[in-house]
């Protein structure tokens, strides 16, 4: 209970037991408890941020132009985890391997897009929209995704971060960021906060409206997804790391019944210009770890069939490696799909060339907006042209 | 709207808000003299330059020296960045407006200045001439050597040109989309070969073997046009003016409800004083219907304007170099670094569910030194992932506050009619049940501002 004394000290955030006020009609508040458990299909994406290099992910290795072109970098065709006869992961991948092996992967290479930005913000948010190079859009879109929804929620999308990416943002909906539930909810407990929450407020004033009501699906949101994550602990093997937890944390919803329908993380750091080999290989085995760990949860809890991963990066790198033992920013890249629902798996199609190049860089084969465009209309049964305003050649592949 | 509502909603479309004793003074001024000081001390006030030259012969160092002084010169760039708010907080004989502008500018000319000096040159570019004359700007911009380099104009040349800067000139800085043709843009491209920059000195260069001096057909007009007379020919179209009014109406007016009526009065008043903006934006704020009250609080603060806002209420000190990089950052408006060449979108893109809560939990992280997130969102160069939880590193002073509240008897209606353009419900149990715990005068006014500062009322102009 709020005394003076705590109120001297801490006025504006107590973190337990906020002050119990009187319970007045909450406008804006939804009682989103006890709703039926989420059967449906859903959506994981996993950000590889920085622009990881793929031919280090996925390397040709019977190809000698690899080899000429990345005397450091190169990784040796018996240390890798063959994938088919021209392409082996990484070693670090290894935890996934059997995924892979039992059919629950399928990996597009040479994923881009023409007239390719080599800024990691800009092809970022190209990526996030789903514009051209010379579109500049300010909705994401899976946050456009999400307008085309009967009834979404707030938490129908979530991303485990404290800042909303600009995939996830709309103009009449956005997704909720959420570091983790427990947090979130704290950031509500101030006693300011929940007197503004308490309040009736006059919706006359539009902009006001609109805050009170955000406000207002915050905390419903806050609530639901708290009540949620006590239902459930995991027990997977995840790594100790940010990442380790948002798909630990993932998982646990998704275990809980959770209507969520999109999820997304990023693993940052992917950035190697210098040091490359040590550097990605860490970042790799934590992201395999990682995904393995949430794979066996999701089989356990019956809903790896439902559950798609998609995984990329906002661009590969060159093809020759630069003189500190790292790589530059690059272009096309390879896309990996994930899930026990695939119908498709395996390699989906060449690898990229590494003789015809456009200024020392891969060309891509297949524009990543046609990987959205399959998802959302053959995984999510959405309206993808609308979605994306524009229609392109059909990817065959669910 | 009451007189004083009149003066509030001035000084935040205008500027940044008023300090406590200006508001003390100002609330009882005749609006046509605030109006008026507006537009005295338009000079802008050249900031200290930063001690940092880059050698004249770059080319005698090594790579990996160059390497090294670019890096120590794009974290200089955040000292731009400090400096520039600090400047908007406590202007130095300069109108507030002055700022007010070059923030609208920044979002119009959107542009990325990597280095410390290409910063200066540009912010140096948008403040002098912030309250000139659009044409000045749109060319001291357009040769500054952020814009040459951010919009690939150091690439166009005669043999090959780079049409990324003539794009953008006419559809996000002059007329709008769909009011030029992919011809126009192609033979105006031709016309910018040659506008060339040194980087290391920030130094606009002509060079006169890149430019292509044959003869172009722009907008039906034909000759062996330069760059300054395509921006001729683009400034004598009517739309042209009309494209500003439309966004400085967005700005000052109502981001959410265009009239189309005023926006044409507007674009009028700046086509026929040939874009002088003080004529134009004396127009704008002595119009009748800029005080319609449909526009009080019809748009929402920019992370800016908010955090400016807070620090002239509350007599923010920064204690140290990042103090208003990270709450800029956090917020989702870090100065020299706009989403993209269209600027920040604004309107209710401020707001989503977590940067509300930041919004409203922002005053407690001042007051009470309470945490608030802080990590750059998509920085491909984090090494990894911490906890993104810091301290505000910024002090507060209340003594103005206090002062301006010396006199009052009901201090929460005073604070409330100073920092609010629109009153929540005060009586409302649960207010009163938190007020109650403060007992002495300094502590209801503590207590009463903080409540104030951490409502959705604050958060909207």
């Amino acid at each position: 209970m709020l005394n003076r004394r705590s109120f001297l000290k801490k006025s504006a955030v107590v973190t337990a037991g906020a002050m119990l006020l009187p319970a007045f009609l909450k406008a804006y508040q939804n009682d989103w408890k006890g709703k039926t458990e989420f059967k449906g299909r859903r959506l994981i994406i996993l950000q590889l941020t920085g622009g990881n290099d793929g031919l280090n992910t996925l390397v040709p290795f019977e190809d000698d132009i690899y080899y000429q072109k990345r005397p450091r970098l190169a990784i040796p065709k018996q240390e890798l985890i063959k994938l088919d006869e021209l392409q082996g992961w990484n070693p670090a991948m290894q935890p996934l391997q059997a995924l892979w092996e039992e059919g629950e992967c399928l990996i597009l290479n040479a994923v881009g897009y023409p007239d390719p930005d080599r800024s990691h913000f800009r092809s970022m948010d190209i990526w996030q929209t789903g514009s051209a190079a010379n579109e500049f859009w300010s909705k994401g879109w899976l946050g456009r995704y999400l307008e085309q929804l009967p009834q979404p929620k707030p938490y129908t999308a979530i991303e485990l971060d404290n800042q909303l990416s600009l995939a996830l943002k709309g103009d009449k909906m956005a997704a909720l960021a959420v570091n983790n539930p427990k947090q979130f909810k704290r950031q509500l407990n101030s006693p300011i906060i929940q007197a503004l929450l308490e309040q009736q407020h006059a919706a006359e004033h539009e902009q006001l409206a609109y805050l009170y009501q955000t406000l207002g699906e915050t905390e419903s949101s806050a609530n639901y997804l708290m009540e949620k994550a006590q239902l459930y602990t995991s027990s997977g093997d995840y790594p100790k790391t940010g990442f380790g937890k948002d798909l630990k944390q993932i998982a646990e919803l998704i275990s809980a019944g959770c209507e969520t329908q999109v999820y997304y993380a990023s693993l940052t750091g992917f950035d190697t210009h210098a040091n490359q080999k040590n550097k990605q290989a860490q970042l790799l085995g934590q992201y395999a770890q990682a995904v393995a760990a949430l794979r066996q949860e999701l089989r356990k809890a019956g809903e790896w069939e439902n559950s798609l991963i998609m995984t990329f990066s906002e661009f590969g790198r060159r093809l020759a490696e630069n003189g500190s033992g790292g790589s530059d920013h690059g272009t096309a890249n390879n896309l990996y799909l994930m899930g026990g629902g695939l119908k498709k798996a395996g390699i989906y199609n060449a690898p990229a060339s590494l003789s015809q190049l456009d200024q020392g860089d891969l060309i891509y084969d297949i524009d990543f907006r046609r990987v959205y465009q399959a998802i959302l209309s053959d995984w999510l049964q959405a309206d993808a042209q609308a979605v994306l305003g524009r229609s392109l050649p059909k990817l065959d592949i669910f | 709207m009451k007189a004083t509502e009149k003066i509030k909603h001035l000084h935040l479309r205008a500027g940044f808000g008023l300090r406590p004793e200006e508001w003390a003074k100002k609330r009882k001024e005749p609006l046509n003299q605030q109006i008026d000081a507006l537009f005295k001390q338009t000079k802008a006030q050249p900031f200290r330059a930063l001690d940092f030259p880059f050698p004249k012969d770059p080319k005698s160092l090594s790579k990996k020296k160059r390497r090294e002084l670019r890096k120590k010169s794009r974290k200089l760039r955040n000292q731009v960045n400090n400096q520039w708010v600090e400047r908007m907080i406590r202007p130095k004989k300069e109108s507030p407006l002055l700022d007010k502008m070059a923030l609208f500018w920044h979002g119009h000319f959107a542009c990325e200045p990597k280095l410390h000096h290409h910063a200066e040159e540009y912010l140096a570019a948008i403040r002098q001439h912030a309250l000139g004359n659009f044409k000045d700007l749109l060319l001291a911009v357009s040769k500054s050597t952020a814009m040459i380099l951010y919009l690939n104009n150091q690439q166009n040349r005669k043999k090959k040109p780079n049409e990324n800067f003539a794009r953008e000139l006419m559809e996000l800085f002059t007329l709008g989309r769909g009011h030029y043709s992919e011809q126009d843009i192609k033979e105006s491209a031709r016309a910018f070969t040659g506008w060339h920059c040194d980087p290391l000195q920030a130094q606009f260069q002509f060079k006169e073997r890149q430019h292509d001096a044959g003869s172009k057909t722009f907008m039906g007009q034909t000759g062996n046009f330069a760059g300054e007379d395509i921006i001729n020919i683009i400034l004598q179209q009517k739309r042209c003016a009309e494209f500003l009014a439309e966004k400085l109406y967005a700005f000052f007016v109502n981001e959410r409800q265009p009239n189309k009526k005023h926006i044409s009065a507007l674009a009028d008043t700046i086509y026929n004083s040939q874009y002088d903006l003080q004529t134009a934006l004396r127009f704008l704020f002595s119009a009748d219907w800029f005080y319609d009250p449909k526009h009080l609080g019809a748009n929402i603060k920019s992370p800016v304007l908010l955090l400016v806002q807070l620090a002239r209420i509350l007599d923010l000190r920064a204690e140290n170099e990042l103090a208003w990089l990270q709450p800029q950052q956090a917020l989702g408006q870090l100065l020299f670094k706009p989403p993209n060449v269209a600027g920040w979108p604004g309107g209710r893109s401020w707001i989503d569910h977590s940067l509300l809560l930041m919004r409203l939990n922002l005053a407690a992280a001042i007051f009470e030194k309470t945490n608030i997130v802080f990590r750059p969102k998509d920085d491909p160069k984090a090494a990894g992932r911490g906890k993104g939880f810091r301290k505000l590193a910024v002090r507060a002073n209340l003594a103005p506050l206090n002062k301006l509240c010396s006199q009052e008897k009901d201090i929460l209606a005073a604070l409330s009619d100073y920092l609010l353009l629109q009153a929540p419900k005060l009586s409302a149990p649960n207010f009163q049940a938190y007020l109650s715990l403060a007992q002495t005068k300094e502590e209801k006014i503590k207590a009463g501002s903080l409540l104030l500062l951490s409502t959705p009322e604050f958060q909207i102009c």
